[in-house]
């Protein structure tokens, strides 16, 4: 150790423990929430690099210290930094250089190079402001990281870091939450100070941590290292602030009134008279934020807290249908004459339509505003404690607790329901540095805890079937939805005396049989509580080995829990289609094994028997002991309790070949187990007959290998030319738990009414749905389904989901603080794991589809030549039968490329502007683990592989094909001096609009599962700009003290582009649904034939949906909030 | 012969990306080259020689892998020609609009445009007024001489769709043939499914393999002919290339466009599914009826040849027909000698309706009892 060097960091007060030498000096080594300084000192006057230099890093960031000395090359490393601006200080003899203003990120690595003169004197300390580079030469790392100074300043949607997030090139909100390179959003890794807060059912964001809590977000949308898993997304990464040794904080305000949003386009309705459209009521969101020392630099605290209040007015209009008006020979409409015809008016019976929009005239006969009311309480407390500047910990919970209440804009208030839940996030984290720094020990451990409840608003209801009544009049139901007396009134048909004004016209205000009118209870209800107990460690090791190398091994376990309810309303939903005289039931039931005892299964439900040849004589079902379930909170049968345990472990090697070329790889290894409901672990399948065990599922050989290389052609860390590949596999979220391993089994009843007893109700113009609800003991349905009726099974050796990504790219610093890159990437799925039914939905098979090797069955075979048993054979034979049709399922595929030009100019001198176009194309026939076409959100275990006749026509351009993608986020400052600042952010986006098809309906599944044309071949929504603004005045009120306020412009030009149109091309009323015209184009449409309820063919033409194509949603209308911050 | 070098340079992206993996698809059809046959299969009444009537399936050409083994390598139909639908199932799509027409408003069919979209059949299912500014231009359908007359459109009632609510299909765009003779069509139950390929979904089966034509023979398939099905040169894909049939339905064979003369089956013989008495038989009745099931409807006029005779002695008898497909015979009102042998003789001119005529005569020897 140089001794002339530890003198002199003693004279500067400067802890000697804190000074120790690193020799070495390699890449990145960073974790999820600290960052690191690197560079090379040399001697200012020859250029030789210098050894012995002491480094140090001191930020308001930091507890204390952190510093280095310079190896034999001169290259230093400052490690376990939290994000911040720092300053870094060298001394070299009696000479002393301090650059300030430099930037670290977490899980980054700046690079600041220094010179020194050696021979200046003691007293000549050299102040310069850093020029540390914008480029981590490091890493492949791709992606944005966001620090708290930017989000401050652009007008960033939302609250919460998902709205920051979408600025990262190659993302896209996908209306579940965040896609990133041509994922689905379901697939990200949610991190918030190093704890994986992904909600444990689908993997959406788990905690919604608001922005003002956040020191910094990172977008990471690949090429990321073997310390990343769990995710064939991107790693959205959010570090909390921290307190620091000035009591520091800060009060906020953002207020946005229903008066700062503009009017949305109308999206009339082609098959409702109910038109309703949401808008902004308010939004107030307000809080504090406040951190400081406990113990200076030993102990710091940081707290905040900010309740929201939304108000959501859902504006409802009621329209009728005209009869009054002709087409002249001109083309143009006539006025309305309400005569009929022959009295020389334009009374023909039809309804009006506009020939130049297709869309029906309408008179609006009254409109209403309902209301939804929501509030969060955001929270956060940490506490952040040095014992050392190289023994370090924190220790943060954050939670949210929400209350939620909509009303029903399409039908009677007694369908609402309220929901509250809690989110809660503990997180602790220890750092430990030891042999010189050389070694680095961080241990994390997590709580992550999401409790819910979803109930009806009126406790009358509470268990009252759901019913959906269709083909029919408003002015029939309006007694059942409460609607005004002038719904009544102007909706009522009969003559005109009565006051119908168009009498020829048979319903004024039709819900068509493709629309519904919701009555009775809630529907769905949930009770659910789930838990993830993360545990992570991970150790570096920094050696010298043929340049050098940076050691980080690792391993984390997460035990997950989740109990959920199986609950509707009334036991069961209804859709009752007046004008058909036709009721479908769906609900949940419980099947039990012959020899259970229990007295609720005193229940029959006659299930398709699978040996059921058509010969005569043979039983086409067998009936089973079963309960239909109640949809009572707490009821037998309606609570899943399940786990998934997770554990990993990786070992990498980030090896510096040279000072500017990096290796880095590494190795990662994953495993799920993922356990069976309790109430069903060691039992007997009372469907399959299997015994069943703890484990429904072990995925384990996952080893996921990345590697990348980074060179830096400047040598100064102002360039790089990298490249990365990485295997990355899917970690399960626990809706797969409930479902697959939860025993559900539904039944779909057909009934006509003349099955069902009652009168016809008046008020619903056929009888009510209600009277067709059965007891497990009587049968009157025309068709009965069961869905999931003969179980889960597992393919033998079936494997886990992963994504291969390969990526190259460059970025070079053009000129100070601006840096522009390019690179290619190319992601793929390499397999997938859903369920496949090669029965027709008795049975589900969780497999891979397409994928069932021939050992395996030749294995069962072996196994049913070997049983003597009967029992035993036969259900190995039934087994046989269904693994041997996961071959017909087509592999599944998403092919995702992309070219990314970006530019980012770093914040300094009062600028900041990042902007990034991503061209890419997105094609496949799986889009990931959100199904788009139908909203189905049930990971691995979705309709899209379920039926093979529901295959075809899957492949085309993916609901995330974006092939343009444009986004340019950016401010300046202007200096008032003493009058203040102005700062005027911007951002803007640019994006194609998403592919649409026709879809139609499954006579099992229902709505859009099938797909009438290829994927995406019809057309496209528009394409979407919108362009952000922010205005911001801020003034030092007194030493320490600014006030800040805002106005934010949302879709400042008030675009409304299309968001979504109605690819539905034909709705399923029982007995048109259709199967797929494979590899169709729009006008084979014409000749599609209608399935009937029993999914037999029919030669009917297929109807269609008269809105089909028409827009159905837009993006958001002007609005504009206003901020007001207080900081101190 | 390619390099080490440069087959490994091949390699390493394939495994680098995974991409070498075997990412074809089972689901999609054929689109390359002429619109091919792959499959006819019979829906066919199946008489029992109980007497019962058993609907069942057969392959009349072609074949599948997931066929039972009672329905696979049929070129030969053997069940009863009384049955159901014939469906034709192709190897990609044809264009619908040489196969079906739209019903219109009048009562009328209506030709398609092809080019013609759903939204093109939408604009002529507007009211009156509407239609002569919507309902024009190449994709009109349903114009009569004064103008559009609009698409029949009341389902879902009372407004309708946009879509005609039934279609016809085209006589004669498709053609069964029989001993060179065309087989007459219920047009009202054929049509043309374009749903589908050659996966077999649990529901339906092999039944609803697709796209196919349906055609249904109005009076069934004439007995003991050699059938085949002829489109017409109308009938083509999107490509405008005619439809072929290659040998076994193997779409990988030579196909010649508008050769289907691969398609061939036989239709059973006319023959008696049920006899009473059967041939030989001792102890009947001297008042009995006698009846005969056979497999195929009779023509009435193949009635008068039918004789009963005792020795060289004729017997006067009525035959009638009766049965829901007119195949059962019945001779009643008999008093014949006790313990006495007679012959009763189908002649070939006996014929079913399509004038599938007995290969030989049938005759029948049974003796009465005391």
């Amino acid at each position: 150790m140089n001794t002339k060097k530890i003198l002199f960091a003693a004279a500067l007060g400067v802890s000697a423990l804190s000074a120790q030498a690193v020799e070495l000096a390699p890449a990145a080594a960073q974790s999820s929430t600290t960052g690191a300084i690197r560079g090379i000192v040399k001697d200012s006057k020859t250029g030789e690099a210098l050894v012995g230099v002491t480094v140090i890093a001191t930020s308001p960031a930091l507890q204390g210290n952190q510093s280095a000395v310079t190896d034999e090359n001169g290259a230093y490393l400052v490690t376990t930094l939290p994000p911040g601006v720092y300053q870094v200080s060298y001394y070299y003899a009696d000479a002393q250089v301090n650059a300030t203003g430099v930037a670290v990120n977490a899980n980054g690595t700046t690079t600041n190079n220094a010179k020194i003169d050696p021979d200046a004197g003691k007293t000549e300390i050299i102040n310069i402001k850093a020029k540390a580079t914008n480029i981590d030469v490091t890493t492949t790392n791709q992606g944005l990281k966001i620090s708290k100074e930017i989000i401050a300043k652009l007008p960033v949607p939302g609250r919460s870091f998902e709205g920051a997030a979408l600025q990262a090139a190659g993302t896209r909100g996908d209306g579940v939450g965040v896609s990133v390179s041509g994922s689905s959003s379901l697939e990200n890794n949610y991190v918030v100070d190093g704890i994986n807060t992904g909600s444990l059912a689908l993997g959406t964001v788990g905690s919604p941590v608001i922005n003002d809590f956040l020191e910094e977000i990172e977008v990471i949308t690949g090429g990321y290292n073997a310390e990343y898993g769990r995710s064939t997304g991107g790693v959205i990464s959010v570090v909390t602030k921290s307190g620091t040794n000035k009591f520091q904080g800060s009060v906020f305000a953002y207020l946005q009134p229903g008066a700062l949003v503009g009017t949305r386009d109308r999206t009339p309705s082609q098959v409702s008279p109910i038109n309703a459209e949401g808008n902004v009521g308010y939004n107030y969101n307000a809080g504090f934020e406040l951190g400081g020392p406990i113990v200076k630099d030993k102990l710091w605290f940081y707290v905040g807290f900010a309740p929201t209040f939304v108000r959501t007015d859902i504006h409802r209009t009621i329209n009728r249908r005209t009869d009054c008006r002709v087409v002249n020979p001109d083309g143009k409409l006539s006025d309305c004459v309400v005569a009929t015809e022959t009295s020389d008016g334009n009374a023909d019976g039809k309804a009006d339509k506009d020939p130049a929009t297709g869309l029906f005239i309408t008179d609006k006969v009254d409109d209403e505003t309902r209301y939804s009311n929501g509030q969060a309480y955001s929270f956060i407390a940490k506490l952040n404690y040095a014992a050392s500047s190289n023994q370090q910990g924190q220790l943060t919970l954050n939670a949210t607790p929400q209350s939620a209440e909509g009303p029903n804009a399409f039908g009677a208030q007694s369908v609402t329901s309220k929901s509250t839940s809690l989110q809660t996030d503990v997180a602790a984290k220890w750092t430990s540095k030891f042999n010189n720094n050389k070694t680095e020990l961080e241990a994390t451990f997590g709580w992550h805890r999401e409790e819910s409840e979803s109930t009806a608003s009126d406790p009358a209801y509470a268990d009252v079937p759901i019913q959906v009544l269709r083909g029919g009049s408003l002015a029939t139901w309006a007694d059942l939805g409460n609607e005004s007396d002038a719904v009544r009134a102007g909706c009522k048909d009969g003559d005109r005396k009565s006051g119908d004004p168009y009498p020829l016209l048979q319903t004024n205000c039709e819900i068509t049989t493709q629309a519904g009118y919701l009555i009775g209870g809630p529907g769905g209800l949930g009770r659910d509580l789930d838990e993830r107990r993360t545990g992570k460690l991970s150790l570096i090791q920094r050696v010298k080995a043929l340049g050098t190398h940076e050691f980080k091994a690792g391993g984390d376990i997460e035990i997950n829990n989740l109990t959920s309810s199986r609950l509707i309303s009334g036991g069961a939903s209804i859709d009752n289609t007046v004008s058909l005289q036709q009721v479908q039931v769906n609900r949940f039931v419980q099947l039990a094994d012959a020899a259970d005892t229990n007295p609720r299964f005193d229940g029959t439900c006659y299930l398709p028997n699978p040996d059921f040849t058509g010969a005569p004589g043979e039983m086409k079902t067998i009936p089973k002991k079963c309960d239909y379930l109640s949809g009572v909170p707490g009821s037998p049968g309606t609570e899943v309790s399940s786990e998934t345990f997770n554990w990993a472990a990786y070992l990498r090697d980030s090896w510096q070949v040279k000072p500017n070329l990096t290796i880095n790889a590494g190795l990662r290894y994953e495993e799920q187990r993922l356990r069976y409901a309790k109430n069903l672990q060691y039992s007997k399948d009372p469907i399959t007959g299997e015994q069943l065990g703890k484990n429904a599922m072990t995925l384990n050989g996952m080893f996921a290998p990345r590697v990348g290389i980074v060179y830096d052609w400047t040598k100064e860390g102002k360039s790089k030319v990298y490249g990365n590949w990485g295997r990355f596999y899917e970690s399960i979220p626990l809706q797969i738990n409930k479902r697959s391993f939860g025993g559900e089994v539904s039944l779909q009843q057909l009934f006509t009414y003349a099955d069902c007893p009652g009168m016809i109700d008046p008020k619903i113009g056929g009888k009510n749905g209600e009277a067709c609800i059965t007891d497990p003991n009587t049968r009157m349905a025309q068709v009965e389904n069961y869905i999931g009726a003969s179980g889960v099974l597992i393919a033998p050796h079936v494997k886990s989901q992963y994504l291969d990504e390969t990526l190259v790219g460059a970025e070079y610093e053009v000129a100070d603080d601006l840096k522009v890159g390019i690179s290619y990437a190319y992601r793929t799925l390499g397999r997938v794991l859903e369920d496949v039914s090669t029965d027709g939905a008795n049975t589900y098979i969780l497999a891979n589809p397409g994928e069932i090797a021939d050992s395996d069955l030749a294995a069962l075979e072996s196994r049913i030549a070997a049983t003597d048993d009967a029992i035993e054979k036969k259900r190995l034979q039934t087994q046989y039968d269904l693994f041997k049709g996961i071959k017909v399922f087509d592999t599944p595929r998403r092919d995702y490329h992309a070219v990314t030009l970006t530019a980012v100019r770093k914040f300094s001198k009062r600028f900041y502007v990042q902007a990034n176009y991503t061209f890419s194309q997105n094609k496949g026939n799986y889009p990931g683990l959100v199904s788009y076409t139908n909203g189905q959100l049930d990971p691995n275990i979705s309709s899209q592989y379920d039926l093979v006749e529901l295959l075809s026509n899957r492949n085309g351009f993916l609901d995330q094909d974006i092939p343009h993608n444009a986004k340019l986020n950016g401010f300046y400052t202007f200096d008032f001096n003493k009058a203040g600042e102005l700062t005027l952010g911007v951002s803007a986006q640019f994006a194609s609009g998403t592919p649409y098809g026709a879809l139609g309906g499954h006579y099992l599944y229902g709505q859009n599962e099938s797909f009438l044309l290829p994927r995406g071949s019809v057309g496209r929504t528009s394409m979407d700009y919108r362009v952000n603004a922010q205005l911001a005045y801020s003034k030092k009120l007194t030493k320490g003290m600014n006030m800040e306020v805002f106005l934010q412009l949302f879709n400042l030009f008030d675009t409304q582009q299309e968001a979504f149109v109605d690819d539905t091309y034909a709705i399923d009323t029982g007995n048109n649904a259709a199967n797929p015209i494979v590899g169709g184009r729009y006008q084979d449409l014409i000749w599609a034939k209608a399935v009937n309820g029993s999914g037999g063919e029919t030669s009917t033409p297929l109807q269609r949906n008269p809105n089909y194509g028409n827009t159905t949603g837009r993006y958001s209308p002007i609005s504009g909030r206003f901020g007001f911050r207080l900081t101190f | 012969m390619a390099s080490l070098k440069r087959l490994l340079l091949l390699a390493l992206p394939c495994a680098l990306t995974a991409g070498c993996r075997d990412v074809t698809t089972q689901t999609e059809l054929n689109p390359a080259g002429p619109p091919m046959i792959r499959q006819v299969r019979l829906s066919e009444d199946f008489h029992s020689t109980s007497g019962s009537i058993i609907p069942r399936q057969t392959f009349a050409f072609g074949d599948h892998p997931d066929a039972t083994e009672g329905e696979k390598g049929h070129t030969v139909a053997t069940g009863s020609p009384n049955g159901g639908a014939i469906r034709i199932v192709m190897d990609e799509l044809l264009v619908g609009n040489y196969l079906e027409r739209i019903a219109c408003a009048d009562g009328t069919y209506s030709d398609v445009p092809v080019g013609a979209t759903p939204v093109d059949i939408a604009a002529c299912a507007e009211a009156a007024d509407v239609l002569p500014k919507t309902c024009v231009g190449e994709f009109a359908v349903c114009l009569g001489p004064n103008g559009p007359i609009g698409i029949l459109d009341n389902e879902p009632r009372p407004v309708g769709d946009g879509a005609a609510d039934t279609h016809q299909f085209i006589d004669d765009s498709v053609q069964i043939i029989c001993n060179d003779k065309k087989v007459p069509l219920n047009i009202g139950k054929s049509y043309w499914q374009p749903s589908g390929n050659q996966q077999k979904p649990a529901q339906g089966g092999l039944a609803v393999l697709g796209p196919a034509v349906i055609l249904t023979p109005s009076l069934g398939l004439p007995t003991g002919a050699k059938c085949t099905v002829k489109f017409s040169e109308q009938v083509v894909d999107v490509d405008g290339v005619q439809v072929c049939a290659p040998a076994a339905g193997d779409i990988t064979a030579p196909c010649t466009p508008g050769d289907t003369s691969a398609v061939s089956w036989t239709v059973d013989v006319l023959q008696t599914t049920v006899a009473s008495p059967e041939n030989n038989a001792t102890g009947v009745g001297r008042t009995d009826a006698l009846q005969f099931v056979f497999n195929a409807g009779i023509d009435p006029a193949g009635l008068a040849g039918i004789t009963l005779k005792k020795g060289a002695t004729n017997v006067a008898i009525t035959p009638t027909i009766s049965g829901s497909t007119m195949n059962i015979i019945k001779i009643s009102g008999l008093n014949l000698d006790a313990n006495s042998l007679y012959t009763l003789t189908f002649p070939t001119t006996f014929k079913d309706v399509l004038g599938g005529a007995l290969p030989a005569p049938l005759v029948i020897n049974f003796t009465t009892g005391a």
